[in-house]
Formats: C-alpha cells, structure tokens, sequence
C-alpha cells in the first residue's frame, strides 16, 4: 500500500507535466524536472522502509554531494524564472543529470566500481536490451536534431514538448536499473 | 519442356503482336513519341518518366508517371487536372480558367518541360510520312493521328515557373515551404512521427521487457501524448499549407489573374528556324493557332489551343 502511494506520488509531476504541456511550457518544465526529484527518493524509498529512514537518506544523500544537490534543486527553481525554451530544455537537462548522479552515488556506495563498468555488466547480462536502448537513444538523438532543423525552417521558436517528456521517460527506465541492483541485495 | 517451348513462343508471338500495333511517330534528343493507334493513345518516353497522352476528337489526356493528369475536355469545356503529390482534383471550364498553380513535383514539372521541348524541337526527325509536306502554306495535319492537337504546355510552364511573376514570394512560399516551412506533409511531421515511433516502443521496453509500474505508467502517459502530437502537428502543417495556398490565390487574384500569360495573344508565332506564321481561329475560351515549320527535313505543321 505504502509502496503505491509512493509511486503515484512519483507519478504525478510526470502526468501533470503532460497535462500542462500544451498550455503552460515553463510549468510543464518545472514538472518534468521535479519528476527527476520524486524518481530519486523513489529510489530511496526501495532502501528504508520507513518515512523517516528516507527523509535522513535524503539529507546524507545533499549533504555528502552538496554541490550536485544544490545544482539540482537550483535548476528545477529556475525552470520557472526563463522563459525561453532553448535554455528551458538545457536547464531541464542539468536537473535531471544531478539526480540521475544523486541516484548513483547511492548504489555505488552498495556496489562501488564505475560508472561505466556497471552499465558493461548490466548490458553484458542482455545485450538484446542493450541494443533496443541504444537505438531507442539514437532515435531520441534524431527527434532533437530534427526540432533544432524544424526551428530554423519554421522560424519558430524550438519545439521542445517531445524532448521532455521522452527523456523523464529515459530517465525512469534507466533508474530503474538502479532498483533491480537493490532488489538483489 | 514442351509447354515451356510452348509458353515461350507464345510470349514471342504476344511481344511481337504489341510492338506490330505500336508506331513511331518522333523521336530527337528529348525523347521519343509511341503511337498506338489500336488503343487510341500515345506515349511520350522521355528521362523524367513517361507521358500517356490519350486523344479523341474532343478531348485529351495527358498522364504522367504519378498518376498526375490533366484532362481537356473542348466539347464540355471542361479542364480537370489531378495532382498525385497534394490528392487534390480541380475542375475548371474555359471561362473560369484556373489561376492558381497546379501543385506536382519536380519530375512532373521536368518532365513536361521535356515534353514542351520535345515538339518544339526545330529539326526533329519526322518518321511518319506526313501529308503536309507536300503543300504549302497552313496545314491542319498533325503528325500525332488527330485533326488537333490541344498545347496547353506554354502556359502549364507558366504556371510551374516561379521567376519573375508579381507573386513569385508567395509562389515559392506556396510551392517549397507550403507546410510549415517545408515541402511535403511527411517532412513537416516527420519529427512527430518518430517520437510516435520511439513512444510506441518504449512503452514494450518498459511493460514487456521491463515491467515496472512506475516505468509502465511513464511509458503508456508518454504514448498518449505523442499521438497527441502527432494529430496536432498534422492539423498544423495542413493549416499552413491552405495558409499559403489562400495568400498565394488572393495575391493571383489582386494582380488581376496572376501568372496567366498573355491573355488575347499574339497570333502567329513562329516556331523555329526558317518557321512562318499560320491562321488564328478558336472561340470557347481557347485561342487556335496553327504554325507551320519548314525544316531540313519538309514541312511540319501543328495547331495549339491556348487558354485566353
């Protein structure tokens, strides 16, 4: 029961960020960008079963890594001051970048090697999925080459509704790599 | 073995049967012309595709490798061209003649162009034994098998022609960038395409391969709002499209017919080297004019039906 809610509660920046997408950017932004937050103490909540167990990882978690947290927590405040979608999709970006290493430091304080060797014997595992992502990445990479190319051609400003809500996608399914290393602890 | 023997002459037979019924008519540097007087029809073979044009007393129907079509009907007065690139069919009498540019691709463009060129190559080869030749003066005798032969390629290429035209801004607009800054309906949706495409499958990455509730709900959310998208982009490209279709025709329409050529014209042009003017004639919208060449190889002669 306890688990659902937290999911739901992980959710919900994600579906309101599609609900405003088509009415209010800098606010679907913010959401997407908060949706990096919520997936993190969703990790979290995968390591302490208590409400206060969290709350003290949390704080461990922004005080050994203060400058990534506060780069973090400082994007997703400025996603609401720009206005400009160009720099609106770079700051959603940084957010997302400082959780996601957030997330990291938290299994590799459990496993510990690098970065990349993790990622080598999670794809090693299954290399079919390890292609599918990749192509599903590439094919991501193209979406946005084509936006930049669109936004010259058009002379509109950068389109940028699709970027953010596949990327939080991305986002989610590579922490949850993450969380099947947990699960088998 | 027997019935292969069998199966091979017959095809040789059916080969040789299709070729008897087909003629020459011309041939130069642009191509070649096919009559086959069996099936009422000719075919233009040039480097951009192939023409099908098919004649009878009151009409012609000229078919281009797309399916594109423009079809002159003199006993209706009806002029209907099909565009295999936009889908769209229009209709027009003489009177009403149309002043908007008929949208088709490049090839079908060069290939008339081609086709223009074709017949107005001075010093063609004429394989038919031609019965003007031995007059003089006017002759209302077309080597294409017919009593007449509707031209409407001077101002079909008007029409395709961007240059020098008091709307040429919003041609070109109309023409390369009618669909949000691009040129076709898939390119201009082509970005919304592949997110329905990457959508689509992460939702199977991450409810079939990786199922995760939270993954899931991401994933099916994120499908939802791309086929959103793609349905909003497509309403948005076909928006700018009649945008640019509008200002082109209310430009056409404040410079007084646009890019129509030289309504009343001239009679009597002359067509090539050593060429003389023939007679004038017509009524129902169309002009007639009938030239005649005198060439290397004798006398050609031809008449054309020009919208006025």
């Amino acid at each position: 029961m306890k688990d659902n809610l937290i999911t739901v509660l992980a959710l919900s920046p994600f579906f309101l960020g599609l609900y405003f997408l088509h009415s209010d950017l800098q606010l679907s932004t913010f959401c997407f960008s908060f949706c990096g937050f919520a997936m993190f103490c969703h990790l979290l909540s995968k390591q302490t079963h208590s409400l206060a167990g969290q709350v003290e990882l949390v704080k461990e978690s922004f005080k050994s890594h203060y400058v990534i947290g506060l780069i973090g927590v400082l994007a997703i405040g400025s996603t609401l001051l720009v206005t400009r979608a160009e720099i609106l999709v770079v700051i959603f970006f940084i957010s997302l970048q400082a959780f996601y290493f957030l997330c990291w430091a938290q299994i590799k304080s459990r496993i510990g090697g690098s970065y990349l060797q993790f990622i080598l014997r999670v794809y090693n595992k299954d290399r079919f999925l390890a292609v599918f992502k990749a192509l599903l990445i590439l094919l991501a990479l193209l979406m946005v080459v084509l936006e930049v190319i669109d936004m010259v051609m058009s002379l509109s400003p950068l389109d940028i509704r699709a970027t953010l809500s596949t990327f939080t996608l991305f986002y989610a399914l590579s922490l949850y790599e993450f969380e099947k290393v947990l699960k088998t602890e | 073995m027997q019935s292969l023997k069998l199966i091979t002459i017959l095809l040789f037979l059916l080969a040789f049967k299709s070729h008897s019924s087909s003629t020459l008519v011309k041939e130069n540097s642009y191509g070649k012309l096919i009559s086959y007087p069996d099936e009422g029809r000719l075919i233009f073979n040039g480097s951009y595709g192939k023409i099908n044009i098919e004649k009878n007393a009151q009409s012609l129907k000229y078919t281009f490798y797309d399916g594109s079509y423009v079809y002159i009907d003199l006993s209706k007065n009806l002029l209907k061209r099909y565009s295999a690139k936009s889908r769209r069919t229009e209709s027009f009498t003489f009177q009403r003649y149309p002043t908007t540019l008929w949208n088709v691709n490049s090839r079908v463009k060069s290939s008339f162009t081609q086709f223009e060129n074709f017949n107005n190559y001075p010093d063609m080869k004429d394989m038919d034994p031609d019965p003007c030749d031995n007059s003089s003066g006017p002759c209302d005798y077309h080597p294409l098998n017919a009593d007449l032969e509707i031209s409407l390629t001077n101002d079909m290429e008007s029409r395709f022609s961007t240059a020098s035209s008091a709307c040429s801004k919003e041609r070109s607009k109309f023409l390369n960038r009618g669909f949000n800054g691009h040129s076709s309906l898939e390119r201009c949706r082509l970005g919304s395409t592949i997110d329905v495409a990457i959508s689509g499958v992460t939702v199977v990455a991450a409810c079939v391969f990786e199922p995760t509730k939270a993954g899931c709900f991401f994933a099916v959310g994120n499908y939802a709002r791309s086929l959103v998208m793609y349905g909003d982009s497509t309403l948005a490209c076909y928006d700018s499209y009649n945008s640019a279709h509008e200002a082109l025709e209310s430009c056409e329409a404040s410079n007084g017919g646009g890019s129509s050529p030289g309504s009343g014209g001239s009679d009597g042009n002359s067509g090539g080297a050593g060429g003389t003017g023939g007679g004038t004639g017509g009524g129902g919208g169309f002009q007639r004019e009938c030239y005649t060449v005198i060439t290397g190889g004798g006398v050609t002669s031809w008449c054309d039906y020009k919208p006025v």
